[in-house]
């Protein structure tokens, strides 16, 4: 049996993870720590229990996507999103270009709602932080701020419309000097 | 004796749809549902014993319309209706269209809904009825030594008003007579600009305010009682977070006199079911009538544990002209009792609503845990309504216990999918001015920082474990079904898939 490597990213951190199955236990080292921990699966890709040395935690995977290695995971009742990625998978992951999306903010709508107004104009300059968009939720009105400071390229959301979450709302370009 | 009621439609959904119906049940009743069309899913259409399309998807399309309630009724063969809270609950005009087509509305008369309903005729009934009232004028001022004299008969500090105004907006304190020209000046302009109406009026200022308020009860016998206080100074934005009874502000004395005046305004309205009187404290205990909410309160549970009621029942006896079952004597307390209401919204990003699938749901339990709830395991919350998902509330012997047990059950309350306001709660239990029972109706917004929301160290690291278990069991589950060996860590078929993704990124 041997050691298999991971990388975790969780809260902008990465954490260097092996793992080694031992009998019925498994040996997880996380940045040099290494634990036993007996692992019993409730359900599936699902839901766990796990004893770490003799701690007790009920684990539930609750979304997860296996081909980017995104999970998010709850235990002790709070919820925490990481991302788990072998050698091979981490090393293809730093090959793609980075940095090119630096200049360019894209407003995406956090939840469906109606949009009820844009607080800026096409060409108009804003800084990090002012509001874009007004969006109705749930009854009440939300600001949806500029993430960069900038120019405002593009505002894709017309007054009263309704839409769907994840959709681009506006953009916003770093003003070159 | 009257008539019984025989089939009772709920114009509402929600938790408090759910709360009425199990009501009902115990009552043997049977409950009839309506829902919107995005509704279709909603557990109290499941709940209830017959469910009706309203159809549409707004509040406006649906639990709004009275006429389609009323169709809904007609066609449930239902005698009553109840409307919950919010919505139709204090719609003078639905109560009437009830009595047109001879429905019974479990709710006060149309006439005490009209009167409570208007700010300037609830304060001129309460002021004719002896019941103590913010001091202040009556009519709109715009004379400056006329507001100074006004202010000094009231005593400073006052606050400014705009007459049409409303959220926070038109307002100022005044501290002097020397501050009251310019301060007049400036509401009187912010108000002809946000409400096109520049009459203002003056009112004593309540420094360190507490909003606590008295449930009453009345029968169609001439009977009214009241059944204690409720302290819901831990408001957001005008909106109660946490509620609970009695209150630690208040002592017997003050429980009687406000309980005394409550039942004195409810009176004066002619006032039949439950209703809410809502007073503003001041920090020498001095209360005013705020104004009187006409229906069932969203925080009625903490009043049912500390007094052993169930509000809902008493609600129906009213309705079909039953006398109320106790006597103000033998109304009595026992306990303490707490109730947060759990918001789809995230405390950390500015409490912006969330919305979607609850993807877990672990509700927590044990002795004094009640959860009123309106979601379930796989429901999508929609943008449409309400965000208050659910009421967790807590009972105990004392109010120290209640903390504890809240504490306590909200670490095994899991709602995940959706944001919600539940590391609030934590953060509030753990205030010192929140245990010490030293909160006004400012303190979440001046003391609020959602960098102070704390995290358990330990979810990390478990997280950590975990979804390296199960990644690395589904890498060894997938190369096994495409034909590698289970033990050996990536199979070749993924390993050459992924060299060529390496390439191909490295290439472009």
């Amino acid at each position: 049996m041997s050691v298999t490597r991971y990388i975790v990213n969780i809260g902008g951190e990465k954490r260097e993870v092996g793992i080694e199955q031992v009998g019925e236990r498994w040996a997880i080292t996380v940045d040099g720590e290494t634990r036993v921990v007996e692992q019993t699966v409730v359900e599936r890709d699902e839901l766990f229990s796990l004893i770490v040395g003799d701690h007790s935690y009920l684990v539930d995977l609750v979304e997860k996507d296996w081909d980017s290695g995104r999970f998010v995971v709850s235990a002790i009742a709070e919820q925490i999103e990481l991302q788990v990625r072998d050698e091979l998978e981490a090393v293809a992951d730093q090959m793609t270009p980075v940095g090119m999306n630096e200049g360019l903010f894209e407003l995406k709508a956090p939840m469906p709602g109606i949009v009820v107004r844009s607080l800026a104009e096409v060409g108009e300059r804003v800084e990090r932080g002012q509001g874009l968009i007004v969006l109705e939720a749930m009854k009440m009105q939300n600001e949806l701020a500029s993430d960069l400071g900038g120019v405002v390229q593009e505002i894709l959301a017309e007054d009263g419309q309704m839409v769907e979450a994840g959709a681009l709302l506006a953009k916003v370009i770093r003003e070159e000097p | 004796m009257p008539e019984p009621i025989t089939k009772v439609l709920v114009a509402n959904r929600g938790e408090i749809a759910m709360r009425v119906m199990r009501t009902l049940r115990k009552l043997d009743i049977p409950a009839v549902a309506v829902y919107s069309d995005v509704d279709r899913q909603a557990p109290h259409v499941f709940f209830a014993e017959q469910a009706i399309p309203l159809g549409g998807a707004t509040s406006a399309e649906s639990y709004l319309r009275i006429d389609k309630i009323i169709d809904a009724a007609r066609k449930a063969g239902a005698d009553a209706v109840h409307p919950g809270y919010g919505f139709l609950s204090e719609n003078a005009e639905f109560a009437d269209a009830l009595a047109e087509a001879g429905l019974i509305f479990i709710g006060p008369p149309a006439g005490a809904i009209r009167s409570m309903g208007n700010k300037l005729s609830a304060r001129a009934i309460m002021v004719e009825a002896g019941v103590r009232v913010i001091p202040g004028t009556d009519g709109a001022v715009s004379d400056p030594a006329e507001a100074r004299r006004l202010a000094e008969e009231i005593g400073f500090p006052v606050m400014i008003k705009a007459a049409a105004g409303g959220g926070g907006k038109g307002m100022r304190v005044v501290r002097s007579a020397a501050e009251m020209e310019s301060a007049l000046r400036a509401t009187r302009e912010e108000a002809a600009k946000s409400f096109a109406d520049d009459a203002v009026f003056v009112e004593k200022y309540i420094e360190k305010p507490r909003h606590i308020e008295i449930q009453v009860m009345a029968d169609t016998h001439g009977n009214c009682i009241h059944l204690g206080e409720r302290e819901c100074s831990i408001q957001r934005r005008h909106q109660k977070v946490v509620e609970e009874a009695p209150s630690p502000f208040v002592d017997e004395a003050m429980r009687q006199a406000m309980g005394e005046m409550a039942v004195q305004a409810a009176k004066a309205c002619d006032y039949v079911g439950a209703g809410t009187v809502e007073f503003i404290v001041d920090a020498e205990r001095n209360f005013y009538f705020l104004e009187m909410n006409t229906r069932l309160q969203v925080e009625h549970p903490i009043t049912e544990l500390v007094t052993g009621t169930d509000l809902v029942k008493m609600q129906v006896d009213v309705a079909a002209g039953g006398t109320l079952p106790l006597k103000q004597e033998e109304i009595t307390r026992r306990g303490w009792a707490m109730e947060f209401r759990i918001y789809a919204e995230d405390p950390e990003a500015g409490f912006l609503p969330s919305t979607g699938k609850i993807l877990r749901l672990r509700e927590p339990t044990g002795p004094g845990v009640r959860h009123d709830s309106g979601i379930y395991e796989k429901y999508e919350v929609s943008v449409y309504y309400d965000p208050l998902l659910s009421k967790l509330v807590i009972y105990g012997y004392s109010r120290e216990d209640v903390i504890q047990r809240a504490r306590q059950a909200f670490q095994e309350f899991l709602v995940a999918g959706i944001k919600t306001n539940i590391p609030f709660h934590q953060w509030i239990l753990k205030q010192q001015a929140f245990v010490d029972g030293e909160c006004d109706t400012h303190f979440i917004d001046d003391h609020f920082d959602p960098a102070q929301i704390e995290h358990d160290p330990r979810v990390p690291d478990v997280a950590v474990l975990a979804a390296v278990l199960a990644y690395h069991q589904h890498s060894r589950r997938i190369n096994f079904e495409q034909g590698g060996q289970a033990d050996c860590a990536p199979g070749r078929w993924r390993l050459a898939s992924r060299r060529e993704a390496v390439m191909r990124r490295s290439q472009s």
